[in-house]
Protein backbone atom coordinates (compact mmCIF):
# COMPACT_ATOMS: atom_id res chain seq x y z
CA UNK A 1 0.00 0.00 0.00
CA UNK A 2 1.57 3.26 -1.08
CA UNK A 3 1.42 6.19 1.30
CA UNK A 4 0.18 9.45 -0.22
CA UNK A 5 1.25 12.11 -1.00
CA UNK A 6 3.84 10.47 -3.20
CA UNK A 7 7.11 12.25 -3.81
CA UNK A 8 7.05 13.04 -7.56
CA UNK A 9 10.35 11.23 -8.20
CA UNK A 10 8.94 8.00 -6.74
CA UNK A 11 5.83 7.84 -8.95
CA UNK A 12 6.02 4.76 -11.17
CA UNK A 13 4.12 3.28 -14.07
CA UNK A 14 2.70 0.77 -11.59
CA UNK A 15 1.18 3.64 -9.60
CA UNK A 16 -0.56 4.92 -12.70
CA UNK A 17 -1.82 1.47 -13.63
CA UNK A 18 -3.17 1.06 -10.11
CA UNK A 19 -4.88 4.43 -10.26
CA UNK A 20 -6.37 3.54 -13.61
CA UNK A 21 -7.92 0.45 -12.09
CA UNK A 22 -9.66 2.73 -9.63
CA UNK A 23 -11.47 4.35 -12.54
CA UNK A 24 -12.58 0.92 -13.75
CA UNK A 25 -13.61 0.09 -10.21
CA UNK A 26 -15.86 3.11 -10.41
CA UNK A 27 -17.67 1.20 -13.17
CA UNK A 28 -16.80 3.61 -15.93
CA UNK A 29 -15.92 2.50 -19.44
CA UNK A 30 -12.17 1.94 -19.91
CA UNK A 31 -10.51 5.12 -21.07
CA UNK A 32 -8.30 3.18 -23.51
CA UNK A 33 -5.50 5.31 -24.88
CA UNK A 34 -6.20 8.08 -22.45
CA UNK A 35 -5.50 5.94 -19.41
CA UNK A 36 -2.35 7.82 -18.52
CA UNK A 37 -4.14 11.16 -18.61
CA UNK A 38 -6.94 9.89 -16.43
CA UNK A 39 -4.56 8.12 -14.07
CA UNK A 40 -2.58 11.31 -13.68
CA UNK A 41 -5.78 13.23 -12.88
CA UNK A 42 -6.61 10.59 -10.24
CA UNK A 43 -3.07 10.84 -8.89
CA UNK A 44 -3.43 14.61 -8.62
CA UNK A 45 -6.61 14.19 -6.57
CA UNK A 46 -4.99 11.57 -4.33
CA UNK A 47 -2.11 13.92 -3.64
CA UNK A 48 -4.43 16.75 -2.75
CA UNK A 49 -6.54 14.49 -0.53
CA UNK A 50 -3.40 13.37 1.27
CA UNK A 51 -2.49 16.99 1.95
CA UNK A 52 -5.89 17.52 3.52
CA UNK A 53 -5.35 14.48 5.74
CA UNK A 54 -2.23 16.23 7.04
CA UNK A 55 -4.06 19.52 7.68
CA UNK A 56 -5.11 18.57 11.20
CA UNK A 57 -8.81 19.13 10.59
CA UNK A 58 -10.76 18.77 13.84
CA UNK A 59 -13.91 16.64 13.72
CA UNK A 60 -15.69 18.50 16.51
CA UNK A 61 -14.81 22.13 15.76
CA UNK A 62 -14.66 21.74 11.99
CA UNK A 63 -17.60 19.64 10.84
CA UNK A 64 -18.11 19.40 7.08
CA UNK A 65 -20.09 22.08 5.30
CA UNK A 66 -23.00 19.93 4.19
CA UNK A 67 -25.61 22.62 3.95
CA UNK A 68 -23.68 25.66 2.91
CA UNK A 69 -24.68 28.95 4.52
CA UNK A 70 -21.90 31.51 4.71
CA UNK A 71 -23.88 33.54 7.23
CA UNK A 72 -23.65 30.89 9.94
CA UNK B 1 -27.08 59.34 -31.58
CA UNK B 2 -25.43 57.13 -34.21
CA UNK B 3 -27.08 53.77 -34.87
CA UNK B 4 -23.76 52.09 -34.09
CA UNK B 5 -23.93 53.47 -30.54
CA UNK B 6 -27.27 51.89 -29.70
CA UNK B 7 -25.97 48.40 -28.87
CA UNK B 8 -23.56 49.92 -26.35
CA UNK B 9 -26.02 51.96 -24.32
CA UNK B 10 -26.17 50.94 -20.70
CA UNK B 11 -29.28 49.39 -19.28
CA UNK B 12 -29.73 52.47 -17.11
CA UNK B 13 -29.45 54.79 -20.14
CA UNK B 14 -31.89 52.66 -22.11
CA UNK B 15 -34.49 52.95 -19.40
CA UNK B 16 -34.09 56.74 -19.25
CA UNK B 17 -34.26 57.15 -23.03
CA UNK B 18 -37.32 54.87 -23.30
CA UNK B 19 -39.01 56.93 -20.61
CA UNK B 20 -38.27 60.13 -22.53
CA UNK B 21 -39.55 58.47 -25.74
CA UNK B 22 -36.16 59.35 -27.24
CA UNK B 23 -35.58 55.75 -28.21
CA UNK B 24 -37.72 52.68 -28.74
CA UNK B 25 -37.11 49.09 -27.62
CA UNK B 26 -37.66 47.91 -31.20
CA UNK B 27 -34.95 50.24 -32.50
CA UNK B 28 -32.48 49.06 -29.87
CA UNK B 29 -33.34 45.37 -30.29
CA UNK B 30 -32.87 45.67 -34.07
CA UNK B 31 -29.49 47.35 -33.55
CA UNK B 32 -28.38 44.52 -31.24
CA UNK B 33 -29.59 41.87 -33.69
CA UNK B 34 -27.63 43.58 -36.48
CA UNK B 35 -24.57 43.55 -34.25
CA UNK B 36 -25.11 39.82 -33.65
CA UNK B 37 -25.49 39.17 -37.37
CA UNK B 38 -22.27 41.07 -38.07
CA UNK B 39 -20.06 39.75 -35.26
CA UNK B 40 -21.37 36.41 -34.05
CA UNK B 41 -19.96 34.46 -37.01
CA UNK B 42 -16.50 35.60 -35.84
CA UNK B 43 -16.96 35.51 -32.07
CA UNK B 44 -19.32 32.54 -31.62
CA UNK B 45 -20.68 34.23 -28.50
CA UNK B 46 -24.27 33.04 -28.98
CA UNK B 47 -25.33 29.48 -29.72
CA UNK B 48 -28.97 30.36 -30.38
CA UNK B 49 -30.39 33.70 -31.55
CA UNK B 50 -34.06 34.33 -30.79
CA UNK B 51 -34.56 37.20 -33.22
CA UNK B 52 -38.29 36.82 -33.86
CA UNK B 53 -39.12 36.33 -30.22
CA UNK B 54 -36.94 39.33 -29.30
CA UNK B 55 -38.66 41.61 -31.81
CA UNK B 56 -42.09 40.49 -30.64
CA UNK B 57 -41.13 41.22 -27.01
CA UNK B 58 -39.63 44.57 -28.04
CA UNK B 59 -42.83 45.55 -29.87
CA UNK B 60 -44.91 44.63 -26.82
CA UNK B 61 -42.55 46.65 -24.62
CA UNK B 62 -42.77 49.63 -26.95
CA UNK B 63 -46.55 49.52 -26.80
CA UNK B 64 -46.43 49.33 -23.00
CA UNK B 65 -44.02 52.26 -22.70
CA UNK B 66 -46.43 54.21 -24.92
CA UNK B 67 -49.28 53.78 -22.44
CA UNK B 68 -47.50 55.98 -19.91
CA UNK B 69 -48.22 53.59 -17.05
CA UNK B 70 -45.71 52.48 -14.42
CA UNK B 71 -43.47 49.87 -16.04
CA UNK B 72 -41.23 47.10 -14.72
CA UNK B 73 -37.51 47.88 -14.39
CA UNK B 74 -36.16 46.11 -17.49
CA UNK B 75 -38.99 46.81 -19.93
CA UNK B 76 -37.55 46.57 -23.45
CA UNK B 77 -33.96 45.89 -22.37
CA UNK B 78 -32.24 43.36 -24.67
CA UNK B 79 -30.29 40.65 -22.86
CA UNK B 80 -28.63 37.27 -23.33
CA UNK B 81 -28.53 34.25 -21.02
CA UNK B 82 -25.83 31.64 -20.55
CA UNK B 83 -27.00 28.47 -22.26
CA UNK B 84 -26.91 26.56 -18.97
CA UNK B 85 -30.15 28.28 -17.96
CA UNK B 86 -33.49 26.76 -18.96
CA UNK B 87 -35.73 28.79 -21.25
CA UNK B 88 -39.20 27.47 -22.08
CA UNK B 89 -39.52 26.78 -25.79
CA UNK B 90 -35.96 27.90 -26.56
CA UNK B 91 -33.15 25.40 -27.20
CA UNK B 92 -30.87 25.04 -24.16
CA UNK B 93 -27.76 22.98 -24.90
CA UNK B 94 -25.74 23.17 -21.65
CA UNK B 95 -22.79 23.32 -24.07
CA UNK B 96 -23.03 19.60 -24.80
CA UNK B 97 -23.67 17.50 -27.90
CA UNK B 98 -25.82 15.24 -25.73
CA UNK B 99 -28.36 18.03 -25.21
CA UNK B 100 -27.86 19.87 -28.48
CA UNK B 101 -31.59 19.73 -29.30
CA UNK B 102 -32.93 20.02 -25.75
CA UNK B 103 -35.88 22.40 -25.48
CA UNK B 104 -37.05 22.94 -21.88
CA UNK B 105 -40.73 23.28 -21.16
CA UNK B 106 -40.30 25.70 -18.26
CA UNK B 107 -38.21 28.76 -17.51
CA UNK B 108 -35.57 28.80 -14.80
CA UNK B 109 -36.65 30.95 -11.85
CA UNK B 110 -34.16 33.62 -12.85
CA UNK B 111 -35.57 33.73 -16.39
CA UNK B 112 -39.08 34.06 -15.04
CA UNK B 113 -37.95 37.01 -12.93
CA UNK B 114 -36.21 38.72 -15.84
CA UNK B 115 -39.16 38.22 -18.18
CA UNK B 116 -41.55 39.57 -15.53
CA UNK B 117 -39.29 42.61 -15.32
CA UNK B 118 -39.71 43.15 -19.06
CA UNK B 119 -36.35 41.93 -20.40
CA UNK B 120 -36.07 41.04 -24.09
CA UNK B 121 -34.20 37.77 -24.75
CA UNK B 122 -31.81 38.05 -27.70
CA UNK B 123 -30.33 34.58 -27.44
CA UNK B 124 -28.42 31.96 -25.50
CA UNK B 125 -24.74 32.51 -24.80
CA UNK B 126 -21.96 30.00 -25.45
CA UNK B 127 -20.21 28.26 -22.58
CA UNK B 128 -17.56 25.70 -21.75
CA UNK B 129 -18.98 22.17 -22.11
CA UNK B 130 -21.34 21.64 -19.13
CA UNK B 131 -19.78 24.82 -17.63
CA UNK B 132 -16.85 22.66 -16.50
CA UNK B 133 -13.89 24.77 -17.60
CA UNK B 134 -12.69 28.32 -18.07
CA UNK B 135 -11.64 28.57 -21.73
CA UNK B 136 -14.97 28.28 -23.63
CA UNK B 137 -13.05 26.17 -26.15
CA UNK B 138 -16.05 23.94 -26.71
CA UNK B 139 -15.47 20.71 -28.70
CA UNK B 140 -19.09 20.56 -29.88
CA UNK B 141 -19.86 24.18 -30.79
CA UNK B 142 -16.38 25.58 -31.42
CA UNK B 143 -14.41 28.14 -29.43
CA UNK B 144 -15.85 31.46 -28.35
CA UNK B 145 -13.44 34.25 -29.26
CA UNK B 146 -12.45 37.30 -27.25
CA UNK B 147 -13.74 40.52 -28.89
CA UNK B 148 -10.53 42.31 -27.89
CA UNK B 149 -8.42 39.75 -29.75
CA UNK B 150 -10.23 36.91 -31.54
CA UNK B 151 -7.15 34.68 -31.36
CA UNK B 152 -7.62 34.57 -27.56
CA UNK B 153 -10.12 33.01 -25.19
CA UNK B 154 -12.87 35.11 -23.59
CA UNK B 155 -12.50 33.11 -20.36
CA UNK B 156 -15.29 30.91 -19.11
CA UNK B 157 -17.43 29.21 -18.49
CA UNK B 158 -19.74 32.21 -19.04
CA UNK B 159 -17.49 33.29 -21.91
CA UNK B 160 -20.31 33.80 -24.42
CA UNK B 161 -22.07 36.17 -22.03
CA UNK B 162 -18.95 38.29 -21.53
CA UNK B 163 -18.00 38.30 -25.23
CA UNK B 164 -21.56 39.28 -26.18
CA UNK B 165 -21.53 42.22 -23.76
CA UNK B 166 -18.15 43.46 -24.93
CA UNK B 167 -19.34 43.28 -28.55
CA UNK B 168 -22.65 45.08 -28.00
CA UNK B 169 -24.93 42.06 -28.25
CA UNK B 170 -27.27 43.15 -25.45
CA UNK B 171 -27.06 45.36 -22.39
CA UNK B 172 -26.95 42.58 -19.82
CA UNK B 173 -26.45 38.87 -19.40
CA UNK B 174 -26.74 36.16 -16.79
CA UNK B 175 -23.84 33.85 -15.99
CA UNK B 176 -23.07 31.10 -13.53
CA UNK B 177 -19.98 30.80 -11.34
CA UNK B 178 -18.71 27.63 -9.65
CA UNK B 179 -15.00 28.51 -9.47
CA UNK B 180 -14.85 31.90 -11.16
CA UNK B 181 -17.00 31.45 -14.28
CA UNK B 182 -18.64 34.88 -14.12
CA UNK B 183 -15.66 36.89 -12.91
CA UNK B 184 -12.97 35.35 -15.12
CA UNK B 185 -14.70 36.09 -18.46
CA UNK B 186 -15.82 39.49 -17.16
CA UNK B 187 -12.16 40.32 -16.46
CA UNK B 188 -10.81 38.90 -19.73
CA UNK B 189 -13.46 40.70 -21.84
CA UNK B 190 -13.46 44.05 -20.01
CA UNK B 191 -17.00 43.91 -18.60
CA UNK B 192 -18.53 43.72 -15.11
CA UNK B 193 -19.62 40.50 -13.40
CA UNK B 194 -20.92 39.74 -9.92
CA UNK B 195 -20.93 36.43 -8.11
CA UNK B 196 -23.33 37.24 -5.28
CA UNK B 197 -23.44 35.62 -1.85
CA UNK B 198 -24.36 31.92 -1.99
CA UNK B 199 -28.15 31.60 -2.08
CA UNK B 200 -28.83 35.18 -3.14
CA UNK B 201 -30.13 34.14 -6.59
CA UNK B 202 -32.09 30.95 -7.25
CA UNK B 203 -30.43 28.19 -9.23
CA UNK B 204 -33.68 26.36 -9.95
CA UNK B 205 -33.74 25.51 -13.66
CA UNK B 206 -29.99 26.00 -14.06
CA UNK B 207 -28.09 22.80 -14.89
CA UNK B 208 -25.79 22.05 -11.95
CA UNK B 209 -22.03 21.70 -12.11
CA UNK B 210 -21.30 21.33 -8.37
CA UNK B 211 -24.27 21.92 -6.09
CA UNK B 212 -22.43 23.34 -3.12
CA UNK B 213 -20.34 25.76 -5.20
CA UNK B 214 -22.75 26.93 -7.94
CA UNK B 215 -23.88 30.55 -8.05
CA UNK B 216 -25.96 32.50 -10.60
CA UNK B 217 -25.09 36.15 -11.17
CA UNK B 218 -25.54 39.26 -13.32
CA UNK B 219 -23.14 40.56 -15.97
CA UNK B 220 -23.22 43.94 -17.74
CA UNK B 221 -20.99 46.76 -18.97
CA UNK B 222 -21.41 48.95 -15.88
CA UNK B 223 -21.61 48.33 -12.14
CA UNK B 224 -24.91 50.24 -11.94
CA UNK B 225 -26.43 47.86 -14.49
CA UNK B 226 -25.20 44.83 -12.57
CA UNK B 227 -26.80 46.27 -9.42
CA UNK B 228 -30.12 46.71 -11.21
CA UNK B 229 -30.03 43.18 -12.60
CA UNK B 230 -29.18 41.79 -9.17
CA UNK B 231 -32.20 43.49 -7.67
CA UNK B 232 -34.45 41.86 -10.27
CA UNK B 233 -32.83 38.42 -10.08
CA UNK B 234 -32.43 38.04 -6.31
CA UNK B 235 -34.98 36.66 -3.90
CA UNK B 236 -36.22 33.56 -2.14
CA UNK B 237 -37.38 30.57 -4.17
CA UNK B 238 -38.71 27.41 -2.54
CA UNK B 239 -37.28 25.45 -5.49
CA UNK B 240 -33.74 26.36 -4.30
CA UNK B 241 -33.51 25.90 -0.52
CA UNK B 242 -30.26 27.91 -0.37
CA UNK B 243 -32.27 31.05 -1.15
CA UNK B 244 -34.71 30.78 1.74
CA UNK B 245 -34.36 32.67 5.02
CA UNK B 246 -31.78 35.20 3.87
CA UNK B 247 -31.68 38.79 5.08
CA UNK B 248 -33.24 41.18 2.54
CA UNK B 249 -30.98 42.46 -0.22
CA UNK B 250 -29.76 45.97 0.56
CA UNK B 251 -29.85 48.46 -2.32
CA UNK B 252 -26.46 50.08 -3.00
CA UNK B 253 -26.36 53.88 -2.88
CA UNK B 254 -25.14 54.50 -6.41
CA UNK B 255 -27.07 57.67 -7.21
CA UNK B 256 -25.19 59.80 -4.70
CA UNK B 257 -21.63 60.92 -5.30
CA UNK B 258 -19.15 60.10 -2.61
CA UNK B 259 -15.78 58.82 -1.65
CA UNK B 260 -14.32 55.89 0.22
CA UNK B 261 -13.25 57.76 3.36
CA UNK B 262 -12.95 55.34 6.27
CA UNK B 263 -13.10 52.20 4.13
CA UNK B 264 -10.48 49.60 5.05
CA UNK B 265 -9.34 47.48 2.12
CA UNK B 266 -7.23 44.35 2.46
CA UNK B 267 -4.72 43.41 -0.23
CA UNK B 268 -3.56 39.77 -0.08
CA UNK B 269 0.19 39.37 0.16
CA UNK B 270 2.51 36.43 -0.33
CA UNK B 271 2.29 33.44 -2.69
CA UNK B 272 0.35 32.87 -4.84
CA UNK B 273 -1.41 36.23 -4.62
CA UNK B 274 1.57 38.22 -5.89
CA UNK B 275 2.41 35.72 -8.64
CA UNK B 276 0.88 37.72 -11.49
CA UNK B 277 2.10 38.73 -14.93
CA UNK B 278 3.72 42.18 -14.95
CA UNK B 279 0.94 43.97 -16.85
CA UNK B 280 -1.64 42.71 -14.35
CA UNK B 281 0.60 43.77 -11.47
CA UNK B 282 0.89 47.26 -12.96
CA UNK B 283 -2.89 47.58 -13.46
CA UNK B 284 -3.53 46.37 -9.92
CA UNK B 285 -1.02 48.83 -8.45
CA UNK B 286 -2.75 51.63 -10.34
CA UNK B 287 -6.15 50.45 -9.07
CA UNK B 288 -4.86 50.57 -5.49
CA UNK B 289 -3.67 54.15 -6.05
CA UNK B 290 -7.11 55.11 -7.38
CA UNK B 291 -8.85 53.52 -4.40
CA UNK B 292 -6.48 55.31 -2.03
CA UNK B 293 -7.09 58.61 -3.84
CA UNK B 294 -10.80 58.02 -3.24
CA UNK B 295 -10.10 57.88 0.49
CA UNK B 296 -9.76 54.16 1.25
CA UNK B 297 -6.88 52.78 3.26
CA UNK B 298 -5.18 49.67 1.92
CA UNK B 299 -3.38 47.22 4.15
CA UNK B 300 -1.70 43.89 3.42
CA UNK B 301 -3.58 40.83 4.71
CA UNK B 302 -2.91 37.12 4.81
CA UNK B 303 -5.46 34.86 3.15
CA UNK B 304 -5.94 31.21 4.17
CA UNK B 305 -3.21 28.74 3.26
CA UNK B 306 -3.12 28.52 -0.55
CA UNK B 307 -2.28 24.80 -0.42
CA UNK B 308 -5.42 24.18 1.62
CA UNK B 309 -7.52 26.04 -0.97
CA UNK B 310 -5.81 24.21 -3.84
CA UNK B 311 -6.49 20.83 -2.20
CA UNK B 312 -10.07 21.57 -1.19
CA UNK B 313 -11.58 23.02 -4.35
CA UNK B 314 -10.95 20.19 -6.85
CA UNK B 315 -12.04 17.46 -4.45
CA UNK B 316 -15.42 19.14 -3.99
CA UNK B 317 -16.04 20.30 -7.54
CA UNK B 318 -14.89 17.05 -9.17
CA UNK B 319 -16.76 14.75 -6.79
CA UNK B 320 -19.99 16.71 -7.15
CA UNK B 321 -19.66 17.07 -10.94
CA UNK B 322 -18.91 13.35 -11.32
CA UNK B 323 -22.07 12.59 -9.36
CA UNK B 324 -24.14 14.96 -11.52
CA UNK B 325 -22.83 13.31 -14.72
CA UNK B 326 -22.53 9.70 -13.53
CA UNK B 327 -25.34 8.20 -15.61
CA UNK B 328 -24.71 10.20 -18.78
CA UNK B 329 -20.98 9.52 -18.60
CA UNK B 330 -21.49 5.78 -18.27
CA UNK B 331 -24.02 5.70 -21.06
CA UNK B 332 -22.18 7.84 -23.58
CA UNK B 333 -18.60 8.69 -22.58
CA UNK B 334 -17.52 9.57 -26.12
CA UNK B 335 -20.07 12.40 -26.17
CA UNK B 336 -17.86 14.30 -23.70
CA UNK B 337 -14.87 16.38 -24.73
CA UNK B 338 -11.52 15.05 -23.53
CA UNK B 339 -10.82 17.64 -20.81
CA UNK B 340 -14.25 17.38 -19.18
CA UNK B 341 -14.36 13.58 -19.52
CA UNK B 342 -10.99 13.18 -17.85
CA UNK B 343 -11.99 15.33 -14.88
CA UNK B 344 -15.33 13.57 -14.48
CA UNK B 345 -13.76 10.10 -14.62
CA UNK B 346 -11.13 11.09 -12.11
CA UNK B 347 -13.77 12.72 -9.92
CA UNK B 348 -15.67 9.43 -9.81
CA UNK B 349 -12.80 7.86 -7.86
CA UNK B 350 -12.81 10.34 -4.98
CA UNK B 351 -13.43 8.60 -1.67
CA UNK B 352 -16.37 9.79 0.40
CA UNK B 353 -13.97 10.39 3.29
CA UNK B 354 -11.81 12.67 1.15
CA UNK B 355 -14.84 14.60 -0.10
CA UNK B 356 -16.03 15.12 3.46
CA UNK B 357 -12.57 16.13 4.59
CA UNK B 358 -12.61 18.79 1.85
CA UNK B 359 -15.94 20.03 3.20
CA UNK B 360 -14.31 20.17 6.64
CA UNK B 361 -11.46 22.23 5.22
CA UNK B 362 -14.08 24.52 3.77
CA UNK B 363 -15.36 25.19 7.29
CA UNK B 364 -11.85 26.34 8.19
CA UNK B 365 -11.68 28.60 5.13
CA UNK B 366 -15.05 30.20 5.97
CA UNK B 367 -13.91 30.82 9.56
CA UNK B 368 -10.66 32.37 8.34
CA UNK B 369 -12.49 34.73 6.00
CA UNK B 370 -14.94 35.72 8.72
CA UNK B 371 -12.01 36.57 11.01
CA UNK B 372 -10.34 38.53 8.20
CA UNK B 373 -13.42 40.69 7.73
CA UNK B 374 -13.19 41.86 11.33
CA UNK B 375 -9.94 43.63 10.40
CA UNK B 376 -10.85 44.98 6.94
CA UNK B 377 -14.14 45.89 5.26
CA UNK B 378 -13.39 44.47 1.82
CA UNK B 379 -10.71 42.59 -0.02
CA UNK B 380 -9.23 43.72 -3.35
CA UNK B 381 -7.11 41.61 -5.67
CA UNK B 382 -6.70 40.99 -9.40
CA UNK B 383 -9.51 38.83 -10.78
CA UNK B 384 -7.01 36.69 -12.67
CA UNK B 385 -3.20 36.53 -12.49
CA UNK B 386 -2.98 36.94 -16.26
CA UNK B 387 -4.93 38.51 -19.13
CA UNK B 388 -6.53 36.37 -21.87
CA UNK B 389 -4.22 33.63 -23.22
CA UNK B 390 -4.37 32.36 -26.82
CA UNK B 391 -7.04 29.79 -27.70
CA UNK B 392 -5.54 26.35 -27.15
CA UNK B 393 -2.86 27.46 -24.67
CA UNK B 394 -2.46 24.69 -22.10
CA UNK B 395 -0.37 26.79 -19.75
CA UNK B 396 0.06 30.40 -18.73
CA UNK B 397 3.52 31.76 -17.97
CA UNK B 398 3.50 33.37 -14.54
CA UNK B 399 6.59 34.76 -12.82
CA UNK B 400 6.89 31.54 -10.77
CA UNK B 401 6.74 29.41 -13.92
CA UNK B 402 4.13 27.88 -16.23
CA UNK B 403 0.77 26.99 -14.65
CA UNK B 404 -2.03 24.98 -16.28
CA UNK B 405 -4.50 27.49 -17.78
CA UNK B 406 -7.52 26.34 -15.75
CA UNK B 407 -5.62 26.34 -12.47
CA UNK B 408 -4.03 29.74 -13.19
CA UNK B 409 -7.28 31.48 -14.11
CA UNK B 410 -9.29 30.13 -11.15
CA UNK B 411 -6.53 30.70 -8.61
CA UNK B 412 -7.85 34.06 -7.34
CA UNK B 413 -11.55 33.30 -7.67
CA UNK B 414 -12.39 29.83 -6.34
CA UNK B 415 -11.80 30.72 -2.66
CA UNK B 416 -14.94 32.85 -2.83
CA UNK B 417 -17.01 29.95 -4.17
CA UNK B 418 -15.76 27.77 -1.32
CA UNK B 419 -16.68 30.49 1.17
CA UNK B 420 -19.82 31.70 -0.64
CA UNK B 421 -18.82 35.37 -0.38
CA UNK B 422 -19.88 38.11 -2.82
CA UNK B 423 -17.19 38.98 -5.38
CA UNK B 424 -17.33 41.56 -8.16
CA UNK B 425 -15.02 41.92 -11.15
CA UNK B 426 -14.70 45.39 -12.69
CA UNK B 427 -12.50 46.52 -15.61
CA UNK B 428 -9.17 47.83 -14.33
CA UNK B 429 -7.11 48.61 -17.41
CA UNK B 430 -5.37 46.91 -20.28
CA UNK B 431 -2.10 45.16 -20.99
CA UNK B 432 0.22 46.99 -23.44
CA UNK B 433 -1.12 44.74 -26.24
CA UNK B 434 -4.73 45.70 -25.48
CA UNK B 435 -6.08 42.82 -23.36
CA UNK B 436 -8.44 43.78 -20.50
CA UNK B 437 -7.50 43.26 -16.84
CA UNK B 438 -10.02 42.88 -14.00
CA UNK B 439 -10.09 44.08 -10.39
CA UNK B 440 -11.89 41.80 -7.94
CA UNK B 441 -13.69 43.29 -4.93
CA UNK B 442 -14.82 40.82 -2.26
CA UNK B 443 -16.87 41.35 0.90
CA UNK B 444 -18.36 39.42 3.78
CA UNK B 445 -21.66 37.54 3.31
CA UNK B 446 -24.55 39.75 2.16
CA UNK B 447 -22.35 42.82 1.59
CA UNK B 448 -23.31 43.24 -2.08
CA UNK B 449 -24.42 46.84 -1.51
CA UNK B 450 -20.96 47.84 -0.25
CA UNK B 451 -19.09 45.81 -2.87
CA UNK B 452 -21.18 47.37 -5.64
CA UNK B 453 -20.81 50.91 -4.31
CA UNK B 454 -17.03 50.59 -4.15
CA UNK B 455 -16.98 49.07 -7.64
CA UNK B 456 -19.18 51.88 -8.91
CA UNK B 457 -17.08 54.67 -7.41
CA UNK B 458 -13.90 53.01 -8.68
CA UNK B 459 -15.38 52.69 -12.18
CA UNK B 460 -16.53 56.32 -12.15
CA UNK B 461 -12.98 57.40 -11.27
CA UNK B 462 -11.34 55.39 -14.08
CA UNK B 463 -11.77 55.26 -17.87
CA UNK B 464 -11.97 51.46 -18.19
CA UNK B 465 -15.67 50.54 -18.02
CA UNK B 466 -17.71 50.64 -21.22
CA UNK B 467 -14.71 50.70 -23.60
CA UNK B 468 -15.42 49.13 -26.99
CA UNK B 469 -13.13 46.61 -28.65
CA UNK B 470 -11.90 47.72 -32.10
CA UNK B 471 -13.91 45.14 -34.03
CA UNK B 472 -17.19 46.18 -32.38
Amino acid sequence: MREYPLAPETITEADLVHLHTLVEWADLPPPAARETTVARAVLDLRQRAARLRQAGLRPTDEPPVLYHNPRL
Amino acid sequence: MAATDLPFLSLTDLRRLYQQRALSPVEVTRACLEQIERLNPTLNALLTVTAEMALASARAAEERWGRGEPVPPLLGVPMTLKDLIDTAGVRTTYGSALTERHVPTTDATVVHRLKSAGAVLLGKAALHEWAFGVTNDNPHFGPTRNPWDPTRIPGGSSGGSAAALAAGMGAGSVGTDTGGSIRIPAALCGVVGLKPTFGRISRAGVYPLAWSLDHVGPMARTVADVALLLEVMAGPDPADPATVGLPPLARPALETAGDLQGLRLGRPEGAPWDDVEPAVAAAFAQALRTLTDLGATVQPVSLPDADLIAATNPLIIMAEAATVHWDRLRADPDAYGPDVRTRLEAGATILAADYLRAQQARRRLIAAMRALFTTVDLLVLPTTPAAAPPIGAREIALPSGPVETRLALTRFTNLFNLTGLPALSVPAGFTPDGRPVGLQIVGPADSEAVVLRVGHLYSQATPWSGRRPPLA
